[in-house]
């Protein structure tokens, strides 16, 4: 008897606290400030939730409050809150509701949610995001409120603009623009007899060094990238670009990947694993963050990554004595741009609004303090942030940086190059013949097979 | 009288040891997890890897139990699980005593296309799912979650249960019917109170895939108030700093309820073991 | 028009709330993949073109396509033999009479079953890492090993150390299901037969496995197509890699839908996949499952 009654009571509990519960979208709160009022009239819940008084906007917006949802990534979580409040002082009528999303699965639900026409008013985006965001019809074509709002394009760099550019139109705007550069151990240097304020400034100086490193002090002498594919990439990326080669011809439409200086390039890179062994035993599974990791703890003398890892070095190793430099070159030095973009989605409650943030964001004021890394706005350079001299190396990248081919099927082609190479590192192909493979399989997708 | 001591011995000390090495290799992940989650950041990565912490601090569970979003995240498991195995075990219970007593026209092809659900690997189901509760209006609702959960628990539950109640012999439920007892009273009061095990099994398993349940979570769950524990956790990683610290501690917090409501639950399928054993 | 008898009416009014939940929320995601496998999507273009059994042939004809089958029987035969194997044994030990502390020693066993999946998959992975991870540096002060085993990214190792992490995982459901059926052996059948003069051993395989073979058998079978299906494992700690090498199914299909958004593709693999465990289960549930239930 005690027990079925226990089971009922159970069974209350669970009900009521359903029924109380209900749906999560009546429940949330708006905005991160706290307690402050919303009339969401274009929200479509039935704006009960929050059950609060009248916002008592003030402003030409006829008295209209608009709450606009903004997809984040959680790293933003310490910035975010502070510039949405400073954006609804400045724009009374505009509310905006963040939700942070963790890196992992990132693109995959977004991609699910936009597919669905089912995401937010306003979406942060990686660089490459966004093309096939917008080619896929999932992106607002913000073009005529930057020429309503007199945004001005040329404070952009050249090289972001390309990412938010798809048809000739804008689809978002860049915010953060990044590119890498070297992280070199000083000690090891001197403890394996090379000058510690000397890093390699050309790829086979680098080599030279890591053979180095390894025979005097039997450390390895750089992080490479054998598993994430978009670390892979970008390593292997940088190298055909600074050979003269290229991934894809002029107007995209096969693949580049056969000519001898990508042949050349990708060849070295494979050596540096295989033949001169410079890279630690664990490379296939290290993707850039375990290599700084391993860098941290000093088990490997160089790696190449962005400025955020300037901190996160510090703070797992304090004592670590170690110095920024270009990227060494080959023939030239091309490094590849990353960042990330803000952009409108097709299903913006009010495109405007949406703008509005997305232009606040974007602006030379608000983007160095949103962005983990540079600023897109030339205007910005001088930026307090950007003074200290670790992070030189990364802003002077930032002028040679080169945008990556704009089109939708870049992660793609990222994807089959990195399948195909991975077994040239593991020795089961040789490199030209992978990349042979690659190219047919890149041709035929742009072909549209 | 000698050699029955050394009987003994070649009988229990292997069986004990080889339950000692099964739980050494059960529990040492979760005890590198517990380790780690008292380091502070410049101890998490060292080479070679050092086992105990030289500092050790409680800052990692500071900020996971009082600055983070794993308290909400925490109710809502709490919420979905809970309603999940509930439902679960309403709809099973009979289904698995139907499937196990009564041979009725096309059961066997019914049974086994319970199991058509469990045939596409999840990532296949996400897509069509999410149109259906989308269309159904219940992306990032609690509700959304439990439904998503329901078309996995169900047809495992359906089978557990069925299997359960077939090693049951029939007699006690016989010599019910004789009594004149109807058909529900059979299934509640005789059948029930017997499969006390295959009941508690049946309902740890579901509400334990229910709270680590994470690709539907990530894809039908869009707001901190509807998120689940194991979304919560995967936001310790940021897209280039992992937060092993926090992210350990929070794996600790995350994994606690569930070894409790085992242990719990220990004491009834115990219970109910030793029961059948007399009732042999 | 058959008549319906009795047994009918009742075996339906038992089941069917839990059926027709179920065919509600499977009917639509199982066609919808269905229709999907025959068609060709361009995301970028927004346009759908019926291809008939053309991406079927694409399947086939793509060298990892046939790879991730291989890789996939091979890793479910593995985790299903090693996991039903280990759980027997565990619950068989634990189930001796003079075995003190059961409920400790089930409890801590429990632990991977009851751990949420990604975690413990992560720190495995962690544990697996040859430089930071605890796995190499014990095996090398043991002195078992010289020379660091790079677990995840070996072509000979990455499969295993997934299998090792799904057996890790699976094992105690296996302990805690056969332990339960374990207990419904009649005390007396055993002891009847040793004082016969038998053999534990032959005790074991008279006696007891015969009143655990329906467990057993719905064990094994659920363990199959789970681990046929299996996703975060392999994808957590190897991604498939290296170069293919520990790709299962669900990964191509994963890498197909979501990498290369092409659904289509996707549909197919996951058609094969389907009809692949479909077929054995309808062989194993035929064959395995009705002798045991004359048994």
């Amino acid at each position: 008897m005690k027990k079925r009654f226990a089971v009922l009571l159970v069974f209350a509990l669970i009900f009521s606290l359903l029924v109380a519960c209900g749906g999560g979208k009546e429940s949330s709160n708006s905005g991160e400030g706290g307690g402050t009022d919303t009339s969401s009239s274009s929200t479509g819940s039935g704006g009960s939730g929050t059950g609060t008084a009248d916002s008592g906007s003030s402003g030409g917006d006829g008295g209209k409050t608009v709450e606009l949802t903004y997809w984040d990534g959680t790293w933003a979580e310490e910035i975010t809150p502070e510039l949405v409040k400073e954006f609804e002082a400045q724009n009374p009528g505009i509310k905006i509701k963040v939700e942070y999303f963790p890196w992992d699965g990132m693109y995959d639900k977004f991609l699910v949610a936009l597919r669905n026409d089912n995401g937010p008013d306003i979406i942060n985006m990686a660089v490459d995001w966004t093309v096939p965001f917008a080619a896929m019809g999932k992106l607002q074509n913000i073009t005529p409120f930057i020429e309503q709002y007199g945004v001005d394009m040329n404070d952009f760099y050249e090289g972001p603009l390309k990412t938010v550019t798809y048809n000739g139109q804008y689809y978002a705007l860049p915010y953060r623009s990044e590119a890498n550069a070297l992280y070199y151990n000083k000690k090891i240097f001197a403890d394996a007899g090379l000058d510690p304020e000397q890093p390699p400034a050309t790829w086979d100086e680098l080599i030279e060094f890591s053979k180095q490193i390894k025979e005097k002090t039997g450390i390895a002498g750089f992080g490479q990238s054998g598993s994430e594919f978009g670390n892979f990439t970008a390593q292997l990326y940088y190298l055909i670009y600074s050979n003269g080669g290229s991934v894809l011809n002029e107007d995209y439409t096969k693949s580049a990947l056969t000519s001898p200086e990508a042949v050349e390039a990708a060849q070295i890179f494979v050596d540096m694993y295989r033949k001169h062994k410079i890279s630690p035993d664990s490379t296939m599974e290290n993707n850039n963050t375990v290599n700084r990791n391993l860098f941290a703890s000093e088990k490997v003398a160089m790696f190449i990554s962005g400025n955020y890892d300037v901190a996160a070095v510090r703070e797992a190793n304090p004592d670590l004595d170690f110095g920024t430099a270009l990227q060494p070159a080959l023939a030239e030095r091309k490094p590849i741009l990353g960042g990330w973009n803000a952009g409108v989605t097709n299903t913006a409650k009010d495109a405007e609004a949406a703008f509005k943030f997305v232009n606040f964001l974007a602006s030379p004021e608000i983007s160095p303090r949103y962005s983990l890394t540079f600023s897109s706005r030339k205007s910005a350079a001088g930026h307090e942030k950007y003074k200290a001299p670790e992070f030189q190396p990364f802003l002077e990248s930032l002028n040679y940086a080169q945008a990556m081919p704009p089109i939708p099927q870049w992660t793609q082609i990222k994807q089959i190059v990195y399948n195909h190479m991975q077994s040239a590192m593991i020795g089961d192909r040789t490199v030209e013949q992978a990349l042979q493979d690659a190219s047919k399989e890149i041709d035929a997708l742009l072909a549209g097979n | 009288m000698r050699s029955k001591r050394w009987k003994k011995i070649f009988t229990f000390a292997p069986v004990y040891v080889f339950l000692l090495g099964l739980v050494f290799f059960s529990v040492f992940p979760s005890l590198w997890m517990f380790l780690t989650s008292i380091k502070p950041p410049n101890e998490v990565f060292t080479t070679p890897p050092r086992y105990w912490a030289e500092n050790p601090t409680l800052d990692n569970y500071n900020r996971v139990l009082f600055e983070s979003r794993i308290p909400r995240a925490f109710l809502n498991s709490t919420l979905v699980s809970a309603a999940t195995g509930l439902i679960t075990l309403l709809l099973a219970l009979p289904a698995g005593y139907g499937f196990a007593r009564y041979r009725f026209t096309g059961a066997g092809l019914l049974s086994t296309s319970l199991l058509f659900g469990q045939m596409l690997p999840a990532v296949v189901l996400v897509i069509p799912l999410y149109i259906v509760l989308n269309k159904l209006d219940l992306i990032d609702t609690h509700a959304g979650l439990i439904i998503a959960n329901l078309s996995v628990t169900i047809p495992v539950a359906v089978m557990m249960m069925r299997s359960y109640i077939e090693s049951v012999p029939r007699e006690l439920e016989e010599a019910a019917k004789i009594d004149g007892v109807g058909n529900i009273g059979v299934l509640v009061r005789i059948v029930m109170p017997v499969s006390i095990p295959g009941i508690v099994a049946v309902s740890i398993f579901t509400v334990i895939h229910a709270w680590e349940e994470f690709l539907y979570a990530l894809n039908f769950a869009n707001s901190a108030a509807v998120k689940t524990l194991p979304i919560t956790l995967a936001e310790f990683s940021g897209q280039f700093k992992i937060d092993w610290g926090g992210m350990m501690s929070a794996a600790v917090v995350i994994s606690l309820p569930v070894l409790l409501l085992f242990l719990i639950c220990n004491k009834y399928f115990v219970k109910g073991l030793s029961d059948g054993a007399v009732k042999g | 028009m058959k008549k319906w008898s009795l047994t009918d009416r009742i075996g339906y009014a038992y089941t069917a709330p839990a059926l027709a939940v179920v065919a509600l929320l499977m009917a639509f995601p199982l066609l919808y993949t269905f229709m999907l496998s025959f068609q060709k999507n361009d995301v970028f273009a927004n346009e759908t073109k019926f291809v008939g059994l053309r991406q079927f042939a694409r399947l086939f004809e793509d060298p990892v396509f046939v790879l991730a089958i291989r890789n996939t029987v091979v890793w479910t035969a593995a985790c299903v033999a090693f996991q039903f194997l280990l759980g027997l044994l565990a619950a068989v030990a634990i189930n001796q009479e003079f075995v003190k502390g059961k409920t400790v020693i089930r409890l801590l066993i429990m632990v991977p079953w009851v751990l949420p999946g990604i975690v413990g998959v992560q720190t495995w992975k962690w544990s697996y890492h040859p430089d930071f991870g605890i796995i190499n540096h014990a095996l090398k002060s043991l002195g078992i090993i010289s020379h660091d085993i790079t677990w995840t990214s070996g072509s000979s190792t990455a499969l295993l150390s997934a299998i090792i992490v799904n057996v890790w995982k699976m094992f105690p459901f296996v302990m805690l299901m056969l332990e339960a059926a374990l207990q419904s052996v009649p005390k007396e059948l055993k002891e009847a037969a040793y004082v016969d003069g038998a053999r534990p051993l032959r005790i074991f395989f008279a006696v007891t496995m015969p009143h655990i073979m329906m467990t057993s058998l719905t064990v094994i079978l659920l363990l199959t197509i789970w681990t046929f299906n299996a996703f975060t494992f392999i994808f957590a700690l190897t991604a498939g890699g290296p170069a293919h090498k520990s790709e299962i199914l669900s990964l191509y299909i994963y890498r197909q839908g979501f990498q290369n958004l092409n659904f289509g593709l996707a549909s197919a693999a996951s058609v094969v996949l389907f009809l692949l465990t479909m077929a054995f289960s309808l062989v194993y549930i035929r064959f395995f499952m009705r002798k045991g239930e004359e048994a």
